[in-house]
């Protein structure tokens, strides 16, 4: 379970700063898949980075079943984020002079998983694993960063518009591929979105809009990647 | 103005390497060119010596050094407008997609031969004032008649004007053939393409920080040839100048120590500093993963160490066999030539403070490796 609890986020000077993040708190319950909805500039993705580690909340607690994340040093966050979670980026941050392998294998070696090539089959890329990133289109970088969050095993899968930059048919396979892994592997997915579409296939949707938290709802049925619209 | 003024100060290393190769050449060229007013009254058998072993010393330390720092400024030159271009390959790219041609874009790249014009300028300055003392050390004896310092506008048209000229030609023309490639591939990137040659399967099970600090090395084989180079001259002008000590004056010995260390260090940190900057996404996504700054570091800085220590050994060899035929070719007409064997206590002085001052770079680049986060990757 995660907890977040009254936190605000601010950016820039003293004379000029601007509040992203307005005393926001909600829970997400362990294999829940959330979605965080909302326009550009809400502060959705401010939000996922906080509650994944990435950056710290000027006020407020975050705790992950009983461990408050704010309390931690700065070398206990990283072992935290190592133990604990995944990203998936909408720019996909491959390593371009790795190939596919040694891409997923530096999301393995974090959880010791030797047997990271049966993610690779997962995301349907058995086959292109001496190819490197260059090689690949869109799509097939996304699935290797897909199969790269979750070689380490996360118990939380934090994703940042990870169709952003795909066509619709490509976009649609990604989704569909996370879908599927996160039925197989039953961890915590939190997505970031701007596409209300995508938010049907939630368990749970959180919108967003001026660093507020407007609404949370639940759908009662998650619709798979082909049953949403575009 | 593509390449603004801006973009030329940033090459500060050239500007030191310069600037140093033309207080050195300036000093003996210009010695060499006065002390010519002299041959005549120079009759007895040791001035006669005294004279052509200094003629000879000069010839020698001017082509040496200075020609080895000039081009090792060339190296550097093309290695940065490489850098440029590859950093800066969108705003090129969309230049060129808009119609400008290569010479037009590569016209100005000149800006960067101001950097040398700058260095040779101040060295050259330098050197003018410091000669009236330079003579005073070189006939320290007096056995030589008094020599006037004279003014030689030849001299500073050879070692300022002329090098900033070819320099800016030679950005130019660098430039230009660099950017002879489609449009799209610069605004795709194509630092980003794959590696050349076939794929690499022998590593397959390493674990994946040696397998990235291998890669790293690897994809910038000109940062690793600059490594190895820095370590090179700091062991051998090290090494050097303690042999200097004896064979010529402390003056010598200075100069020898100065160079290593100026070269040593410019270079080093232009390598480091790039190599860093190369890799600042990858640092980044290693730490949003979770991996501690100690593995960050490894896998970017040490992969370099081995080559570095490879550049120490080949400069120790070959400051022995550059000073072996030094001494042959200066002493070759002299009655008594000094004997001149390997120094141990050198070696050893030299390799310690190298290991102290490598060290030192690396810890002081892990501490800013330890400030590059996700968040400023993710704001490009």
């Amino acid at each position: 379970m995660i907890k977040v609890n009254n936190i605000t986020k601010s950016y820039g000077s003293k004379d000029n700063t601007f509040q992203v993040l307005k005393r926001i708190s909600l829970e997400i319950k362990d294999e829940d898949f959330a979605v965080i909805l909302g326009a550009s500039g809400s502060g959705k993705s401010t939000l996922l980075n906080v509650i994944s580690g990435l950056e710290r909340p000027d006020s407020g607690t975050i705790t992950y079943d009983k461990e408050n994340i704010t309390a931690l040093s700065d070398t206990d966050l990283t072992l935290f984020r190592k133990r604990k979670v995944g990203f998936i980026f909408q720019q996909y941050y491959l390593l371009p002079h790795l190939n596919v392998d040694k891409n997923v294998k530096m999301g393995a070696d974090l959880a010791s998983n030797r047997d990271y090539r049966k993610v690779l089959e997962a995301v349907g890329l058995g086959d292109k694993v001496s190819k490197f990133p260059s090689e690949l289109s869109g799509g097939e970088q996304q699935r290797v960063s897909i199969a790269r969050a979750l070689a380490k095993k996360p118990q939380v899968l934090f994703l940042d518009e990870p169709t952003g930059a795909l066509d619709e048919e490509t976009g649609r396979m990604v989704l569909d591929y996370i879908y599927r892994l996160h039925k197989t592997y039953s961890f915590t997915i939190v997505m970031v979105t701007h596409n209300a579409n995508i938010a049907e296939m939630a368990t749970t949707v959180i919108k967003m809009n001026s660093g507020n938290i407007t609404e949370v709802f639940h759908n009662e049925a998650q619709k798979t990647a082909y049953e949403i619209g575009w | 103005m593509i390449v603004g003024l801006r973009d030329a100060s940033k090459l500060v290393s050239i500007l030191i390497i310069s600037c140093y190769a033309i207080f050195i050449s300036s000093l003996f060229l210009n010695y060499n060119m006065d002390v010519v007013t002299i041959e005549e009254q120079i009759t007895a058998e040791p001035m006669k010596a005294l004279y052509n072993a200094q003629v000879s010393t000069g010839k020698v330390v001017s082509a040496v050094s200075g020609g080895c720092l000039l081009v090792t400024s060339v190296i550097m030159l093309f290695f940065y407008i490489k850098h440029y271009i590859d950093t800066h390959r969108a705003e090129l790219g969309i230049l060129k997609a808009l119609g400008y041609s290569n010479l037009k874009i590569a016209r100005g790249f000149w800006v960067f031969g101001l950097s040398v014009f700058a260095g040779t300028a101040i060295g050259f300055s330098l050197a003018f004032a410091l000669l009236p003392t330079f003579y005073i050390v070189m006939n320290e004896d007096n056995i030589l008649p008094d020599i006037a310092v004279r003014f030689h506008p030849s001299l500073a048209v050879c070692l300022v004007i002329l090098p900033g000229l070819i320099f800016s030609l030679l950005a130019c023309f660098y430039g230009y053939h660099k950017l002879k490639c489609p449009a799209l591939e610069l605004l795709r990137g194509k630092a980003e393409m794959a590696p050349k040659g076939k794929p690499d399967t022998a590593n397959k099970d390493l674990p994946f920080l040696n397998e990235l600090k291998q890669s790293t090395v690897r994809s910038r084989k000109s940062l690793a040839f600059f490594i190895a180079f820095a370590s090179f001259c700091y062991s051998s002008t090290m090494q050097m100048s303690f042999s200097m000590d004896e064979l010529a004056s402390e003056m010598f010995a200075a100069l020898c120590i100065s160079i290593g260390i100026i070269l040593a260090c410019t270079t080093l940190f232009l390598a480091i500093t790039t190599v860093v900057g190369a890799n600042t996404k990858s640092i980044a996504l290693m730490r949003a993963f979770g991996y501690s700054l100690k593995d960050c570091c490894s896998a970017v800085l040490n992969g370099y160490r081995p080559l570095a220590y490879i550049g120490f050994a080949i400069g120790t060899v070959y400051q022995y066999a550059l000073l072996k035929i030094m001494v042959y070719m200066v002493f070759k007409e002299v009655a008594i030539t000094p004997d001149y064997t390997f120094d141990f206590q050198a070696l050893i002085i030299t390799f310690f403070s190298f290991v102290l001052m490598y060290e030192f770079i690396m810890y002081c680049y892990s501490r800013r490796i330890r400030k590059i986060s996700l968040k400023d990757i993710m704001m490009e």
